[in-house]
């Protein structure tokens, strides 16, 4: 039997690490490209470490993961010359890295959808995701409670995540491309 | 931990880029082990890009109203301060240039799929405000599809980046044929796009050598009274 076959749930745990990975490995290289050979490095060393005996349970896998991908996207780095692992400013509102993220189609849906949003819930997720203002911050500004736009906002999303298909995966499958059988 | 990023609504600020630098790395540690988070950053980064088009089409409406009542010649003082304000300032008209990718699909005379799609991310981009990335893929769309929409957009998107020079090849392009859904506006862009390489007299010449009688006519020959006028 393969070593690798002795986690229980090695596959599932393995699909959720590179599905997180791509998020973050997108928001520090910038460009897909990159983030799929980041990925893809960081699970086959992930593979490795397990096949070797020196990952004991699935609890431990996201966090070696992790580790690993830091170290993989910072020797990236050091390879294009960036210093100390220095990431793009997002703070911009022009686009920046994490729009790699995601694809025109997905974009053209979720401005359909958004269309369907209540005037104070696109105007909320504004304030969240274009402003970057946490959620006690606009409370204060808007003189509601806290507890009251939380759950707006978790309405909102929800509702764009069932107009766009019920938390329809999005993006590219990267789990899909980084998990090979040994 | 868990509780303390979904209540705090971390998920917006990292897609927003304003996570604290101390909360990246823990944040993105939590990524890889919640699925919902992982889900509210995909969602949000759509989002995000959708709400900033929605957002740019807004400013340029009020924008463009606002200077419908101040004229043509404030607004070209205004554009030549703040090469970035272009778009939105616009033609000094109510509407201004629809950029909607379903408008310039339409006029996109080639059938080839890979083509529209390059519109549609230069679009996208434009929709968005990087009007150098938008300028860069609609140059690549335009080698295949020089139809009025796209070579309009382009040009705006030069004219926005600050290459008047690629803009105004661009804007004549879209002037074509005449009487086309965007020659006019190209005609006004174009002449913005003179004012800017220092030719003043050409683009009056061309305002008024383009501007059909009566109403229709109005905006252009406005605009070159304001640049003939001493």
């Amino acid at each position: 039997m393969s070593v690798v076959r002795t986690l229980p749930n090695l596959d599932l745990r393995i699909a959720e690490v590179t599905s997180g990975l791509e998020i973050v490995a997108i928001r520090r290289l910038g460009n897909r490209d990159d983030a799929l050979d980041a990925v893809q490095e960081t699970v086959a060393r992930l593979l490795d470490r397990v096949r070797a005996g020196l990952i004991a349970t699935e609890a431990e896998v996201a966090p070696v993961a992790w580790g690993i991908a830091r170290h993989v996207i910072a020797d990236m780095l050091r390879e294009r010359a960036r210093p100390g692992g220095e990431v793009a400013d997002l703070a911009s509102p022009r686009p920046g890295p994490l729009d790699e993220l995601v694809t025109l189609d997905e974009v053209r849906r979720v401005r359909s959808a958004l269309a369907h949003l209540s005037a104070p819930e696109r105007a909320l997720l504004h304030r969240c995701f274009v402003d970057g203002e946490r959620i006690g911050h606009i409370a204060q500004a808007l003189g509601e409670p806290a507890e009251r736009l939380r759950k707006r906002k978790s309405r909102a999303l929800q509702r764009l995540a069932t107009l766009l298909g019920a938390h329809a995966p999005m993006g590219h499958g990267m789990a899909r491309c980084a998990m090979e059988e040994p | 931990m868990n509780g303390n990023w979904h209540e705090s609504g971390a998920v917006g600020a990292y897609v927003a880029g304003r996570l604290a630098p101390d909360e990246l790395d823990a944040f993105e540690a939590h990524l890889l082990e919640c699925a919902e988070c992982r889900a509210n950053v995909r969602v949000g980064a759509a989002a995000r890009i959708a709400l900033l088009g929605a957002s740019a089409r807004q400013t340029a409406r009020r924008r463009a109203a606002v200077l419908g009542g101040i004229g043509l010649a404030a607004a070209l003082v205004l554009a030549m301060v703040g090469r970035r304000e272009y778009h939105r300032i616009s033609l000094g008209r109510a509407s201004p240039p629809v950029f909607a990718g379903a408008d310039v699909r339409s006029a996109v005379a080639s059938g080839s799929r890979a083509g529209a799609a390059q519109v549609d991310l230069g679009m996208a981009a434009y929709a968005a405000g990087d009007f150098r990335r938008a300028a860069a893929l609609l140059a690549d769309a335009a080698q295949a599809d020089s139809s009025p929409g796209v070579s309009f957009y382009l040009g705006a998107a030069q004219l926005t980046a600050g290459n008047a020079s690629a803009a105004l090849t661009a804007l004549q392009r879209a002037r074509t044929p005449a009487g086309n859904p965007y020659a006019n506006d190209a005609t006004l862009l174009a002449a913005k796009a003179l004012v800017l390489l220092r030719r003043p007299d050409a683009a009056a010449a061309m305002l008024r050598g383009a501007a059909p009688p009566g109403a229709a006519g109005a905006a252009l020959r406005a605009f070159a009274d304001s640049i003939e006028r001493p």
